[in-house]
């Protein structure tokens, strides 16, 4: 067991290790020089030859990166070239913000999710089942931005019970910091949800079926106990794996659900530097991300290890 | 007539192979009694499955729906009823009527004119960037899983890399590289669908590696190219043709969501997306400018993920679980 888990903390090094030279050579493609993008057409040369100084542009690419990524292994993400302020500072304000929204959604879209799959999967082919498939089917096709619009119509503009935008911190009291997550969180779950319930509902309605599942019935056990010791732990795998891809998706979802509601979270602020075509802070944000997503993905991976045992022993 | 191949589940996770969550057999879809239907015999492959396809109403309604909005993008200039670009400040903001089905917009342009042309553009979109990711990402994937070996190894730990970064982040990120418009955009959606295609040709290449006749056919000393060519693409390509179906809906949902932060089509030609955010700064008067764009983008997305759905059952492809996001 140990073995396996050293081994995916070793992998996973390595992945990030390929990540950050991905994430570095951005700007090794940037079309033209590098420099002018970044200073515009109009800059004088002066200028231009301080930016490419600036961006160390003049050295060989490999000392570049290694000059970079030492400095990325002492959080030291580098300066906006827009703003002048400290990148790792900047994404350390902005995370709250960004990792609340996280929070929430993924919360909204296990208690909408898991019971809607599960009461679908027990009764398959019911109006229960019917009407969940469908509406999961219409939750992975909705646009997440517009329905975010068509909730802030109803409930901010229409109904005025919540704010429409901005993100209010949990220390300036939890029942504001929540009521400024429901709608972006909603919203940006409502994806995932649907994506768990379908998993939930084929993994439910496969696992019930199962000569195993017959036998504990025949025991005598209580539905309540079938279903909850045996189908869910069972049903529970795939649906994890989706979770996985899910925390991903709800990332990349949240740079365009935090422009919609005006968060100053960490997908705001990647818009904002790839619209004013500022590198070091697309750079540095991404490769946060991409560090998120691996250390969830190696969260995944040992909850497998927890969860199946014929994984275990592999 | 194919076996049916399931697509690389053991991929899920993090490290290839070693969190196989295969065990448990994915659940047979609804409607994947079309799948039992006996091919009837005299007729090739593509028309038994076109054949299977007609079968299965809910998906041939969506594939009619999808031609014909394919066929009013092709169509633009004969169907639009306006200039899309002619701007009239007398006639803004007029709510949908016989004169403007969709109303008009904040100068005064017919938006079904707009809608019809955004179509061009997002459909348009959608489909360069699903064919740009079929394009990079399939022929190596096939080769690594049909070779393994070092080769497979570096392929796929680069793409484990690129899936490290959620899919709309990788491809604003490209957005910032190759700058703003709606090729640009289309490029960088296809770049990052490319390791999902990648994943699932390798996955089908893997899959059909295993298979008996092909161990006999390079026991019969036949080279590889040839093996590749002649056996695993033919038996492969199921798995990624429903792939690429599923990625079309997300290619158009991908175009609209970046294209709404302003990433996509310049002014004055406008993507549905586009179209969308436009509408956004009108929310208060004119609430039909966003619902209309909006209820678009997603029909045409249930109907391409619906024409997957369907596919994939006719195809006999288990689910895959590659998420494209």
């Amino acid at each position: 067991m140990l073995t396996i888990l050293i081994r995916r903390l070793g992998a996973g090094v390595l992945i990030f290790l390929i990540v950050s030279v991905l994430v570095f050579s951005l700007l090794l493609f940037v079309p033209g020089d590098p420099a002018i993008a970044v200073a515009g057409d109009t800059a004088d040369l002066e200028y231009i030859a301080a930016v490419r100084e600036e961006l160390g542009l003049n050295d060989p690419a490999l000392t570049q990166y290694w000059r970079w990524f030492s400095r990325v292994l002492h959080g030291d993400l580098g300066e906006s070239l827009v703003t002048g302020q400290d990148i790792s500072s900047d994404l350390w304000t902005r995370m709250p913000a960004t990792f609340s929204l996280m929070l929430v959604s993924v919360g909204f879209a296990l208690l909408l999710g898991i019971p809607a799959g599960v009461a679908a999967g027990l009764t398959p082919g019911s109006v229960v089942d019917k009407v969940v498939t469908f509406l999961a089917s219409l939750g992975v096709a909705l646009p997440n931005f517009w329905l975010g619009l068509m909730l802030v119509i109803l409930f901010a503009i229409n109904l005025d019970w919540l704010p429409a935008i901005g993100y209010s911190p949990f220390m300036e009291g939890p029942w504001e910091w929540f009521k400024h997550l429901v709608l972006p969180a909603f919203t940006l779950g409502s994806a995932g949800a649907a994506e768990i319930a379908r998993q939930a509902r084929a993994g439910v309605a496969d696992v019930h079926r199962r000569e195993f599942i017959r036998t504990a019935y025949a025991t005598g056990l209580p539905e309540r106990r079938v279903v909850g010791r045996h189908v869910m732990r069972n049903a529970s795998i795939p649906v994890v794996t989706v979770l996985g891809f899910q925390i991903a998706g709800l990332l990349g979802g949240s740079i365009i659900i935090e422009s919609v509601f005006g968060m100053e979270g960490i997908g705001k602020y990647i818009v904002g530097a790839v619209v004013q075509r500022d590198f070091p802070v697309v750079q540095g944000a991404v490769l946060l991300i991409s560090v998120i997503v691996l250390v969830v993905n190696l969260a995944v991976d040992f909850s497998y290890t927890a969860l199946n045992p014929r994984v275990r022993s592999s | 007539m194919t076996a049916p191949i399931h697509t690389s589940e053991d991929d899920a996770g993090l490290s290839n192979g070693s969190t196989s969550v295969g065990d448990i057999p994915s659940p047979a879809d609804p409607r994947s009694d079309v799948e039992d239907l006996p091919s009837a015999p005299g007729r090739s492959f593509v028309s038994n499955v076109a054949h299977r396809f007609a079968k299965d109403r809910v998906a041939m309604v969506a594939a009619i729906i999808l031609a014909l909005l394919v066929l009013t993008a092709l169509c633009a200039p004969l169907i639009a009823p306006y200039d899309p670009n002619e701007v009239d400040p007398v006639n803004s903001f007029q709510p949908p009527s016989a004169h403007h089905l969709f109303g008009t917009d904040d100068i005064g342009r017919d938006y079904l004119s707009r809608m019809i042309y955004g179509a061009r553009l997002s459909l348009g979109s959608a489909l360069i960037a699903v064919m740009l990711g079929f394009a990079i990402g399939v022929v190596p994937g096939l080769v690594a899983g049909y070779r393994r070996g070092l080769l497979d190894m570096i392929a796929s730990r680069i793409v484990d890399a690129m899936m490290c970064i959620p899919g709309l982040i990788l491809a604003i990120t490209l957005v910032a590289v190759l700058g703003p418009g709606i090729y640009q955009l289309s490029v960088a959606v296809g770049i990052a669908f490319a390791p999902r295609f990648y994943r699932v040709a390798r996955g089908a290449a893997l899959s059909v590696g295993a298979e008996t006749y092909i161990k006999s056919a390079r026991a019969a000393g036949a080279r590889s190219s040839r093996i590749l060519a002649r056996h695993v693409v033919p038996n492969a390509l199921p798995p990624i043709i429903v792939q690429g179906s599923l990625m079309f809906g997300f290619g158009v949902l991908a175009e609209a969501g970046l294209s709404f932060l302003g990433m996509g089509a310049q002014p004055p030609s406008a993507s549905w997306g586009s179209m969308l955010q436009r509408g956004t700064r009108f929310l208060l008067q004119a609430q039909y400018l966003t619902i209309i764009p909006g209820l678009m983008i997603m029909s045409t997305i249930l109907a391409a993920n619906t024409v997957g759905d369907g596919l994939q059952s006719v195809l006999g492809v288990r689910r895959t679980k590659e998420q494209p996001k």
